[in-house]
């Protein structure tokens, strides 16, 4: 599917990213862990829209597997990002969509930011 | 090659094991350590020679698949030094595809910059996380609370360094051979006041 076929996502939606376990790093004063900026340096960043899993009656562990946690983070901060939120089904996974664009660093601590860690 | 430039590294001769864990001999007499056959098989599988990196920081080779990394004694004595080459080692280990998202092996030389940048700095305090990224690069990270240092490395790239505290006043990013010094100076305050 080429990018001007894809389905640009309205704002509000909610985007799911796994986040491998080497990726979830500890903090050295809480003792707790977060998602590293490094989880964000695709410029094709494959996420998955909540809602699709949702209206199939599935929670964010469809995205999450085995991994820690899973980054959420509204397409908004993407789109203001300068970066663009597309749909992008593909057969093993209907609700999977891309961040498209360049990610700098600032551009990937500004999704770390954005993000909430469900685990 | 990197815009780095070390000259501190001495080659000290050859190992005679090569799977983890590493040939450490205690580090006061013998600073060496192999990396498993693993880790080549995936990022070098045309490295049946010697190679050399950062003008002066070495791998080679003991067989035709083992690399053996070359650090001086004080570099593998610090602190940092055996936490982050048990996590490079790890992250050998990943598979293309290690997040389900394409992503490729770590890159090994490109790895390698993260203990030859530290040992530049004179650092000798906890070691950082090392997290893969998506095209075969490594960063390191340091988080304190709301203190954050993260040194990225991409491959072909050069070394690119950010540090910002709680107040957002002191945020920078700098890159390349300004790194370092910029680095040895953060880096003193995080061995001290963790």
């Amino acid at each position: 599917m080429s990018d001007a076929e894809r389905e640009p996502l309205d704002g509000a939606e909610v985007l799911w990213r796994r986040v491998h376990h080497t990726q979830w790093v500890p903090d050295s004063v809480t003792g707790e862990h977060r998602i590293s900026s490094g989880a964000f340096t695709d410029p094709e960043l494959s996420v998955d829209r909540a809602t699709v899993h949702e209206e199939s009656g599935r929670d964010h562990k469809a995205t999450q597997a085995d991994a820690p946690a899973v980054a959420a983070f509204a397409a908004q901060a993407a789109i203001d990002l300068g970066l663009q939120a597309v749909a992008d089904p593909i057969p093993s996974n209907d609700a999977h969509a891309l961040v498209l664009g360049a990610k700098s660093r600032s551009v990937q601590r500004a999704l770390q930011k954005a993000s909430t860690a469900l685990t | 090659m990197t815009d780095l430039a070390i000259d501190r590294y001495t080659e000290i001769g050859t190992t005679t094991e090569w799977d983890w864990p590493p040939t450490f001999v205690a580090p006061q007499t013998l600073t060496e350590a192999t990396f498993p056959r693993r880790a080549l098989r995936h990022s070098r599988p045309d490295a049946s020679a010697s190679w050399a990196t950062d003008g002066g920081f070495w791998f080679d080779t003991i067989t035709p698949e083992v690399p053996v990394i070359h650090v001086d004694r004080s570099t593998a004595a610090r602190a940092w030094f055996m936490p982050v080459l048990k996590a490079l080692d790890g992250l050998y280990g990943l598979r293309p595809n290690w997040n389900g998202y394409g992503e490729a092996p770590v890159d090994l030389v490109n790895a390698a910059r993260v203990i030859s940048v530290l040992a530049a700095t004179d650092f000798d305090g906890p070691a950082p996380s090392i997290v893969p990224l998506h095209d075969g690069g490594v960063q390191a990270e340091w988080h304190w609370g709301e203190r954050h240092l993260e040194i990225q490395f991409l491959p072909g790239g050069s070394p690119a360094a950010w540090w910002c505290d709680a107040s957002g006043e002191d945020e920078w990013e700098v890159a390349g051979r300004n790194a370092i010094e910029r680095l040895r100076q953060y880096l003193a305050t995080l061995a001290v006041t963790p």
